[in-house]
């Protein structure tokens, strides 16, 4: 063995590079600058692809499609992105700094990290899940994170639904999975590949259960798929009567990744539809009068010959497809019911069912129920699912106002597979948006458009501020462009403008009565929820300050009565006389809706003095 | 053939060293070698003329000592390599050796194919690189620097995510 290979600049490249996949970035960088052949070898792209995929989840799409595709004969290219990412990294630690410690210009700063997309999302993850609960800011820096995080995603979902042509049947995955983007899993990191992601390895399995499934007929893979779905309960919900309207059931994202994989029809029906078409069938969801069923046509194999049959056609016969509506007959069209069952549907009963409904008469009327649902049908419906389990969950009292356990970052009984009536709302509000937009020209009036937009803006306002660029990138350009960007320009400067102090002892020596301080857990002696401090006034009027306020008290205030602004565990901001304020027990802590957005004005919770440190002290310096 | 049956290396320099067919099918390479050979040629000695008696012997300790591990399934990809950085106790304590004897080994290893015995000897090079400026890995592994300042300032302008430390 020549004796000169015995060192680390002489060793074969192959071990070098062995010696190298185990090295971090910067040793791996101090290894390239100590001589040229170690550079060479230090520079290697497969080294520094390993150390982009192994440090990085998450790529621009774009990008992320070039990872690994790149020749890896590009010999600088991996090691660019690994700089330009751990750059970027600086930057959100150094954008969140802002966030936690400066009242104003946030909005600034969320849309200076957003530009980076999901180049920026390792980061703000390993800031949100890494945090130490002992972390002087914990709340405010897992907010802020988190804020950041659902934007992104929210960008993202807004983004594609806009990309959706209006006549669409084929983007059911982009309409539907949106919807799960402005849920936050807890891990904030599901994305729209997870979910189609999902899908293959369902259809993946269905292959392998049934190799010989080509040679079958259409009906019979789409009994099988039926089968399979229903075996692996994918498809309808245990107990409907119980859990039927639960939020849940509407997230195509949750009914794949819960393990009990309830939805609604028309969830379990796009699935199967899905499935049905990457398996090479000519499926639909169809739209019946309070339900959804799966309506499967045989297709012709040339577009010349008359169209095949169910029991006829293989897959391997099909070259072309057409859609063909009328003639509906069980020879061509079959339809399952594949929430309920697994078995086919007769049309008879169905057409039955149409008469029981009202609907009679020629077979146009009829068909108008046979006829597949766009991708924008299955949207606006779920939107209407949405708003509907939101209307029925506020009858049902809340469970998150169960009191917070310090050293937990969950309530025990947290579950991903639970969303948020807020955050389910706003994805509502923003689809029929995104939905207004695109099939505007089927006859939606311009003044419904204009008071959709209007929520839009009044929810972006009171609850998302930092949303207004999505309003203005994705909404202005099409509509209501003036409206828009007043709004949203006003909005912007009332986010830059410095918070003047507030002194409880004024300047000609009178001192305020104001008796509690700014992160005060207290609740309300009359209607007894329970709250936060975060805002005092001992004016004459009261002045909200860029929150949604809900004036309880009808006093008339003069000075001396001191007024607090104060968020509820509804997360509501109210505002309350002073003499409705009671202070909570030193042995009653907060609630954990209350730690949630607690971050919005505050470092962190204090158990000692059981109240939440005050981020406030640019406007309340003395608290 | 039993696994406890003998055979002879011939290291380069000429001396045989006697080992249990078991410990020495750590090595692929005669692994491969020994299932080729006609059983009776197994008694013959095995030159191995890239390694040198002292040398084989100390790798030929690590075979011993590993030699009822469960033999890896041929070449896992490089990413679960990378996760498992730790060495264990014992391995640890077999690579502290001098520098010189620590590369012998591990190209002893390489052209043995022993993939565990390079993938340890290669984490305790790493290990004695990682966090390390490179002043001091040149230091280190006695390393000349032939850069000019221009060509090293260069590099770093390019590298400037990687200056701040």
């Amino acid at each position: 063995m020549p004796s000169n290979q015995r060192r680390l600049d002489q060793l074969p490249t192959e071990i070098a590079c062995n010696i190298f996949t185990s090295l971090d970035a910067k040793s791996l960088h101090s290894v390239s600058l100590t001589n040229h052949r170690l550079q060479e070898l230090a520079n290697t792209p497969y080294l520094w692809r390993n150390l982009c995929r192994s440090c990085y989840r998450s790529w621009n799409p774009e990008l992320n499609k070039d990872l690994p595709q790149l020749p890896v004969s590009s010999t600088d290219y991996y090691k660019k992105r690994y700089g330009d990412r751990y750059s970027i990294d600086l930057e959100v630690r150094q954008c969140l700094d802002h966030l936690v410690r400066q009242q104003w210009g946030r909005i600034g700063a969320i849309e200076e990290i957003s530009t980076y997309g999901f180049d920026a999302k390792d980061e703000l993850l390993r800031l949100y899940h890494g945090t130490p609960l002992d972390d002087d800011h914990f709340l405010a820096k897992t907010y802020w994170s988190r804020v950041i995080l659902e934007r992104m995603h929210r960008e993202k979902a807004v983004q594609t639904w806009q990309s959706i042509p209006a006549t669409d049947f084929e983007h059911i995955v982009d309409a539907l999975g949106s919807y799960d983007l402005f849920l936050f899993d807890g891990d904030g990191y599901e994305e729209l590949e997870h979910i189609q992601a999902r899908l293959a390895d369902l259809e993946k399995a269905f292959v392998e259960e049934n190799p010989s499934y080509t040679s079958w007929s259409v009906r019979g893979i789409a009994l099988a798929l039926s089968k399979f779905l229903s075996s692996r309960e994918l498809m309808g919900m245990g107990d409907p009567d119980a859990s039927y309207h639960l939020l849940r059931n509407s997230f195509i994202g949750l009914a794949l990744k819960s393990p009990a994989h309830r939805s609604l029809p028309l969830i379990c029906s796009s699935i199967y539809v899905i499935l049905a078409r990457k398996l090479g069938l000519t499926a639909w969801p169809c739209a019946f009068p309070t339900h959804i069923y799966v309506r499967v046509d045989a297709q012709p194999f040339d577009l010349d010959t008359a169209p095949g049959t169910l029991d006829g056609s293989t897959i391997s016969d099909l070259i072309n497809h057409t859609l063909a509506l009328e003639n509906i007959n069980s020879k061509q069209t079959m339809f399952l019911d594949v929430f309920r069952h697994d078995q086919e549907v007769p049309i008879r009963q169905l057409h039955t069912q149409l008469a029981a409904f009202g609907v009679v008469g020629s077979e146009d009327a009829r068909d108008r129920y046979f006829r597949p649902m766009s991708t924008w049908d299955l949207a606006i419906r779920t939107r209407r699912n949405i708003e509907r389990s939101i209307a029925v969950s506020r009858t049902i009292p809340a469970t998150d106002s169960l009191p917070y356990t310090p050293g937990a970052r969950r309530p025990p009984s947290w579950s991903p597979l639970m969303p948020e009536n807020d955050d389910a709302n706003y994805a509502a509000v923003w689809a029929n948006v995104a939905i207004g937009l695109t099939t505007r020209q089927e006859g939606v009036r311009i003044q419904d458009l204009h008071s959709i937009l209007s929520l839009l803006c009044e929810t972006i306002e009171w609850q998302y501020p930092w949303d207004i660029d999505i309003l203005e990138k994705y909404a202005a350009p099409h509509i209501f462009k003036d409206f828009i960007l007043k709004k949203t320009a006003a909005m912007r400067r009332n986010d830059a403008r410095r918070p003047m102090s507030k002194l409880r002892v004024l300047p000609n020596g009178d001192v305020l009565p104001v008796s509690f301080n700014i992160g005060q857990i207290m609740r309300h002696r009359r209607y007894g929820y329970q709250g936060v401090i975060i805002g005092w006034d001992a004016c004459d009027i009261p002045s909200p300050s860029g929150v949604q306020v809900m004036a309880e008290d009808q006093y008339h205030s003069a000075r001396g009565v001191a007024f607090y602004e104060v968020v509820a565990d509804d997360k509501t901001i109210r505002y309350i006389a002073q003499e409705n304020i009671v202070p909570v027990q030193p042995d009653e802590p907060p609630s954990w809706n209350l730690m949630n957005v607690a971050g919005r004005w505050f470092k962190r919770y204090d158990p000692f003095s059981n109240s939440f440190v005050s981020n406030l002290e640019q406007e309340y310096p003395d608290r | 053939m039993s696994a406890t049956q003998k055979l002879t290396l011939t290291s380069s320099d000429g001396i045989d060293i006697e080992v249990e067919r078991k410990v020495v099918e750590r090595s692929v390479l005669i692994r491969n070698l020994l299932e080729d050979l006609a059983e009776t040629a197994t008694l013959e000695p095995i030159p191995i003329p890239n390694v040198n008696e002292p040398v084989l012997k100390k790798v030929l300790e690590w075979c011993e000592h590993h030699k009822d591990d469960p033999v890896s399934m041929g070449d896992d990809d490089s990413d679960s390599r990378k996760k498992q950085t730790d060495i264990d106790e014992w391995d640890q304590k077999y690579m502290s050796v001098d520098q010189e004897m620590l590369f012998e080994i591990i190209l002893a290893a390489n052209y043995l194919d022993i993939k565990a015995l390079l993938d340890v000897g290669c984490k305790t090079v790493a290990n004695m690189i990682k966090g390390k400026s490179p002043e001091e890995i040149r230091k280190t592994f006695n390393i000349q620097n032939d850069f000019t300042p221009e060509e090293e300032e260069q590099i770093r302008r390019e590298n400037e995510w990687a200056e701040d430390r």
